[in-house]
């Protein structure tokens, strides 16, 4: 059950003042709001993770150096410094915690965008669940009808980058996998507008004779299995929670605030699946392969990025919800020093926000030496298991855990015995 | 485990094919002795030779095969495996109203005769050689989807000339030339690096498990220690593709060839490998786990070194060992992975996994179709044949209690199956007579501000993309909450197409439109009670567009519509 907080009246101030966000926002969810309010219970955690797909580049972001391509201007906390193109979110930055020594010794893109969705190196023949499947059958709700992992495709730049990673449950089980919303101002596909549809009803009554006698004479688990899907797909239907697929209820303002990009979209629509129940978001944007150079495309995006994700934070913020959302920025890897040309999986950045962490800091060092500084990390390293570990740690997953695969195969929910990022906690 | 093993290995092997040989040429000759010996007779008796062993392989674990199946489940499950769709009205009353006693023999061979026969093939080569999810310019990769699809027609060319397969793979493993006059080239493409440049790791894994059933994917990096493979295997094999090039058309592979020096024409792309080492020598690359930098001697799989001039072309020489009738490996490749197709199952499992320590469950049936495919020089259509008409594959997929894993294991039970992409797309389109269908809900036009286009490609794709199955595992269910929405709420599907269209302008009446219904979906007639509750929910509603609609909706969304059972 989502819990939906009421607004606190100083942080909507606060959030005013930035020209996020002008009046007060209504619950669009009353019934869950009113369930909410009733609840004592401790809402669960849930995670958007904010994929850009192809590698960000560093040095272009969140890793400025002396000599780059771009300006460096101060943030909230001191000592810290993002590129020029990010000022909204060095306002937040006290909500963030960078880890600038990402060291993950992929360059290849499927490879390293399996790696850094399982956790696990690929290998042929076996496939490793994705973090958001792990997500939904660890902290899942199995009563929501809506799947407890979502995934909102929020455009291209161009076609590189290769082959998107698309999240599978593996021997989690099918009922893990994320449903896809294709285009964030669309909602959801085939998804009606009414709830109510008389003749729907009749057909589906017509239909539910047949299937029941169905079942009945070929029970193989095939068709349970069709059946169950069906059903899953009536309920979401069915459902008031669906209306978190449907952008237009949410005032101008606040659509304006997020930005009319679709990533924009994508983050406004994740804060309303978290409302609704859901427990991860994974957001991907695709086209950050910038071979010819990052400076050009990350001014161009930047823009948008800026805005979508400050006002994601303060917004979640004022709601009260960012202490039990963990956002999580990445791509595969980063890029190499200065231009951003090349892959770069030795010394890259992501950052954290909300989730209960300890923000405002910067986890890791790159070095600041010679004509390409960044190449080399000079104060803790993070490797894929260690990230991975500390998504779970900061989502209450048990990380330590081991998963039976097909053929009775033991196999640890995080590669190897690595470690959370202890520092964020 | 030690090389010598594995050479040991393979000579009882080869010991026992010699036996079983001769055991088969026996029965066959006993046969030919028959004074009315027939083609049909011929494949009596392989299929007894089959029949025998599974039932005897059921007796003793104390299973009971199900019975065969009734002449319309038969009817629908063969129209789907062999055409890839369901058959329509006139063709599933003539079979059901037949009083032939041969009519299934006679059904299959006629579906063999049919087009559908090599279009299905040719997809599920298509799919198996380029999985749905490789990047393509759909969706923000480069993989050319019109020339995936002409790879597939082409296999669907040469399986409807019933062209001999190793005929076929021949033209595959040595094709050089342009796409647009081979558009097999683009299997080196395929399986070549994430941006589609030929590759010869990537050649040697895709030849070894699709004509070789060999798994030797963990050796590219390093011995393989579950398995008898060594990492020197793998590369020796790879040696043979070292020359492989090719040429790009902008971002569009154009043509593959195999020559010598610096790569020419547009776009030209050498292999990954900066290898400088003489023709037929291999330098394992650099990020491989063990002996990165060690050079490895070209060699057929477990066997001699082979010697070759310096500018010798390396693949006609591959070819000819790998699609040869004495490879131990090639001919039972294709048995086993075209038996899987039907039974979801190989006979060795898992499919490319075929080493010799890896039994399989039934092997006098993978040896006698083995030999038949052989014997036949490589018959394909031969080789479906015989399959089909066993009675394992004949039999009813009823689940009886808790054995149905072990009976379907066995093959006294057949699978129960999810129709594949193609199969749903082209039932789809019969059942509402809409050969356009369409179930898109984005178009090209929308939003192209930067950084927020939307890839979408043209309806086919897009039911593609949408309706994924396993290609690997006919019996998993992958569907889940968008593909029943769209068969829930889309138009297309909701509103009933052409097909009811004819029906309302033909004033058909409500009792024999509901029995059409039911023919071009589930290729049966409603069974009373069917009829009943489909009478009475048109009957309460004036409107027999909608209902009929609304008939022919919930007949798309039943379970038995979505399954090949």
């Amino acid at each position: 059950m989502s819990l939906n907080r009421p607004i606190d009246r100083r942080e909507l101030l606060k959030l005013s003042s930035m020209g996020l966000l002008s009046t007060a926002s209504v619950p669009w969810f009353e019934t869950l709001a009113q369930g909410a309010a009733q609840s004592t219970q401790k809402r669960k955690k849930s995670c958007i993770l904010l994929w850009m797909d192809g590698g960000p580049s560093q040095p272009h972001t969140f890793d400025p150096k002396p000599n780059g391509e771009f300006k460096s201007i101060p943030t909230t906390v001191p000592g810290v410094h993002f590129t020029e193109y990010f000022p909204k979110m060095a306002k937040v930055m006290n909500e963030i915690a960078l880890v600038r020594g990402m060291s993950t010794g992929e360059g290849g893109h499927y490879r390293a965008k399996y790696l850094l969705h399982t956790g696990y190196a690929r290998t042929g023949g076996f496939e490793h669940p994705a973090i958001g499947c792990i997500a939904s059958h660890e902290i899942g709700d199995p009563n929501n009808e809506l799947p407890a992992f979502v995934t909102i495709d929020a455009g291209f730049d161009k076609g590189n980058g290769g082959r998107l990673y698309r999240s599978v449950p593996a021997y989690l089980g099918t009922r893990h996998a994320p449903l896809l919303v294709r285009d964030p101002s669309k909602g959801l596909e085939n998804l009606p507008e009414e709830a109510e549809n008389t003749e729907l009803d009749r057909r589906l009554k017509l239909l539910k004779r047949s299937e029941g006698r169905f079942a009945k004479k070929v029970s193989d688990p095939l068709v349970r299995t069709k059946q169950a899907a069906f059903d899953r797909a009536v309920r979401l239907m069915r459902s008031d929670r669906s209306k978190a697929f449907n952008l237009e209820s949410e005032p101008t303002y606040l659509r304006e605030a997020y930005g009319h990009h679709k990533f924009g979209k994508s983050c406004l629509m994740a804060r309303r699946l978290l409302e609704a129940g859901v427990s991860f978001v994974e957001i991907f944007h695709r086209g950050w392969d910038d071979h010819e150079g990052a400076a050009k495309r990350i001014k161009e995006r930047s823009p948008w990025m800026d805005t979508a994700i400050a006002t994601l934070i303060t917004d979640l913020k004022q709601r009260g919800m960012l202490e039990d959302t963990l956002i999580v920025w990445m791509g595969e890897f980063g890029r190499s020093p200065v231009d951003g040309k090349g892959h770069y999986a030795r010394a890259w950045t992501t950052f954290f926000a909300g989730g209960g962490l300890k923000t405002g800091q910067a986890i890791g060092k790159t070095d600041e030496k010679g004509k390409r500084p960044g190449g080399t990390v000079v104060d803790r390293p993070v490797s894929t298991a260690e990230f991975m570990a500390t998504i779970c740690y900061a989502l209450g997953i048990d990380y330590t855990k081991e998963y039976i695969a097909d053929g009775n195969r033991p196999i640890h929910m995080i590669d190897g015995h690595a470690k959370h990022i202890h520092e964020l906690f | 485990m030690s090389r010598t093993f594995l050479s040991m290995a393979r000579k009882t092997l080869l010991g026992v094919t010699t036996a079983l040989f001769v055991l088969h040429q026996v029965e066959l000759q006993a046969e030919t002795d028959h004074p009315n010996s027939t083609k049909a007779l011929e494949v009596e008796k392989v299929t007894q030779i089959i029949d025998r062993e599974i039932t005897q392989k059921l007796k003793d674990q104390n299973l009971q095969s199900n019975p065969l199946t009734s002449d319309a489940e038969f009817m629908r499950r063969v129209y789907l495996d062999v055409t890839g769709c369901t058959p329509n009205q006139t063709e599933a009353q003539a079979f059901l109203s037949s009083q032939d006693p041969h009519k299934r023999a006679q059904l299959i061979d006629t579906l063999l005769q049919d087009e559908g026969f090599g279009t299905q093939q040719g997809r599920v080569w298509r799919d198996w050689i380029a999985p749905q999810e490789l990047p393509s310019e759909g969706n923000g990769g480069n993989q050319p989807i019109q020339a995936t699809r002409n790879l597939g027609k082409w296999f669907a060319d040469q399986f409807n000339q019933n062209k001999p397969w190793n005929q076929i793979v021949h033209e595959v493993v040595t094709v050089d030339g342009q796409l647009k006059d081979k558009p097999q080239g683009l299997f080196y493409s395929l399986t070549g690096t994430d941006t589609g440049i030929p590759e010869p790791a990537g050649a040697t894994r895709a030849i070894t498990s699709l004509f070789l059933g060999l798994d030797l994917q963990c050796a590219q990096c390093h011995d393989d220690p579950y398995k008898e493979w060594k990492q020197t295997d793998f590369w020796a094999q790879a040696a043979f593709f070292k020359n492989v090039q090719s040429n790009f058309n902008g971002r569009y592979f154009a043509a593959v060839t195999e020559t010598f020096g610096k790569p020419t024409g547009k776009g030209a792309k050498k292999i990954t490998t900066r290898d400088r080492s003489n023709n037929g020598l291999i330098t394992i690359p650099k990020d491989s786990f063990e002996n990165a930098g060690k050079v490895v001697e070209m060699t057929y799989l477990l066997s001699e070194k082979i010697q070759v001039e310096a500018k010798q072309p390396l693949r006609p020489i591959l070819s000819e060992w790998l699609t040869s009738k004495d490879n131990p490996y090639f001919a039972k490749a294709f048995v086993n992975r075209t038996w899987s197709y039907f039974f979801a199952r190989g006979i060795v499992e898992p499919i490319d996994d075929m080493r010799p320590s890896n039994k399989p469950s039934h092997p006098k049936v993978l040896e006698v179709l083995t030999q038949e495919f052989i014997q036949s020089k490589f018959d394909v259509k031969h080789l479906v044949r015989l399959i089909l008409n066993t009675d394992a594959y004949q039999r009813s997929s009823l689940s009886i209690e808790k054995e149905d894993k072990k009976l379907r294991e066995s093959f006294g039970r057949y699978p129960v199956k999810v129709l594949s992409t193609d199969q749903l797309y082209d039932s789809l389109r019969q059942a509402l007579q809409d050969p356009k269908l369409d179930l898109r809900t984005y178009d090209k036009k929308a939003l192209r501000r930067f950084g927020e286009s939307s890839p979408v490609g043209d309806e086919y794709t897009e039911f593609q993309r949408l309706f994924e199955t396993d290609e690997n595992d006919s019996t998993h269910f992958t569907h889940g909450i968008p593909q029943f929405l769209a068969l829930l709420n889309h138009p297309q599907v909701s509103s009933g197409g052409p097909k009811v269209d004819k029906l309302i302008k033909a004033k058909t009446e409500p009792q024999q439109a509901v029995n059409e219904l039911y023919f071009e979906t589930l290729s049966r007639p409603p069974s009373p009670d069917e009829l009943d509750e489909a009478l009475e929910y048109i009957q309460e509603d004036p409107d027999n567009k909608r209902t009929y609609s609304g008939v022919l909706w919930m007949l798309l969304n039943r379970s038995e519509f979505m399954l090949v059972r």
